[in-house]
């Protein structure tokens, strides 16, 4: 809010003086816009503590404080949410896998998510055993496992497809052992790259879900190489 | 009415703005080192989490309200004067020599 003080007349001077309003007394005149230019004297601002002063315009209420103590807190927290990222970001999430293969079995079906041509169509029964115990410390909430298998073709350097994954949350029993799992998903190529493919792999991989920090995705040690055969199944009904 | 409400304090003098700030900050450092130690011995941020929040609560209840400790070295303010109309009040050696012209 901003008043211009005018001295108009001795008394309002004085009035104005005190109050820091402009006022014109009654009985007297303004002579301030009587004839020659109005003489600014000062500019008055008038902040908001003149409307309310009690007790919400203190410098140090119940209410600062709490705000103070809040944020305070807030940052004593990110620190130490930062201190408990750093102490593990350094720390090697890998441990052994032990992926192993009891049967694969190759069909040449219709793909009717993909190029609607007939497409080489994997199934994997596998054995998976790993102790995840080390991997879990206090920025650990959760790992997100998937057992992948890359090959080459002729078409793609590089394929890769996820077969089967797993959620482990901190506090289950992170001892994996299972046996004669089947693949979850479907292991299609998309043409008839897996045919007679000497060297498929299958590598279990984890992301590290943190409390605070970067995901990691890391890679077990260890994995299995296999050939696929050279003929396709043929069934009657699948 | 107010007058009741009027006549609880509820101010803190400077040093014990002060003191309270010193006094939350204090339990707050104290409370986060004693929660870091203690998460990363029993690897669990959550406990972390809870003994600093444990430690807001207590400062919450010792800094917030204007507790009489810290209202323990009040302001020496000068007595007040007389009540006294406008005209005898002191004013401004300018405006004093304008008004006996």
């Amino acid at each position: 809010m901003l008043l211009v003080m005018q001295a108009a007349d001795q008394r309002a001077e004085e009035e104005s003086f005190r109050t820091g309003f402009r006022v014109t007394l009654p009985g007297t005149t303004d002579r301030s816009f009587n004839g020659h230019k109005p003489e600014y004297k000062a500019i008055v601002f008038i902040s908001p503590s003149f409307f309310c002063t009690r007790p919400f315009y203190r410098m140090n209420t119940a209410l600062s404080r709490a705000n103070s103590l809040f944020a305070f807190s807030l940052s004593v927290m990110a620190a130490l949410t930062f201190g408990c990222f750093i102490t593990t970001a350094f720390k090697d999430r890998r441990v052994p896998v032990n992926v192993h293969v009891s049967r694969v079995m190759l069909k040449n079906v219709d793909d009717f998510t993909g190029p609607r041509e007939r497409s080489d169509l994997g199934f994997i029964n596998f054995d998976l055993s790993a102790n995840l115990q080390p991997i879990f410390d206090w920025n650990v909430k959760q790992l997100f496992l998937y057992l992948s298998a890359e090959y080459a073709t002729k078409s793609n350097s590089l394929n890769q497809v996820v077969l089967w994954d797993k959620i482990v949350l901190r506090g289950e029993n992170s001892n994996l052992v299972l046996r004669d799992m089947k693949s979850k998903y479907f292991f299609f190529d998309d043409g008839n790259g897996l045919r007679a493919n000497k060297n498929i792999t299958l590598t279990l991989s984890w992301n590290v879900v943190p409390n605070a920090g970067i995901l990691p995705l890391v890679s077990g040690t260890g994995f299995v190489s296999l050939p696929f055969p050279e003929t396709y199944e043929t069934t009657k009904s699948y | 009415m107010f007058s009741k409400f009027n006549s609880i304090p509820t101010h803190m003098d400077y040093k014990g703005q002060k003191l309270a700030e010193q006094i939350f900050q204090g339990i707050v450092l104290v409370s986060a080192v004693i929660g870091f130690v203690y998460g990363l011995v029993i690897e669990q941020f959550g406990w972390t989490v809870y003994i600093v929040l444990a430690g807001f609560a207590i400062s919450c209840v010792l800094t917030l309200p204007p507790w009489p400790m810290y209202r323990r070295s009040p302001l020496a303010w000068q007595p007040a004067l007389p009540e006294s109309p406008v005209e005898a009040a002191p004013k401004p050696e300018s405006l004093k020599k304008k008004k006996h012209k």
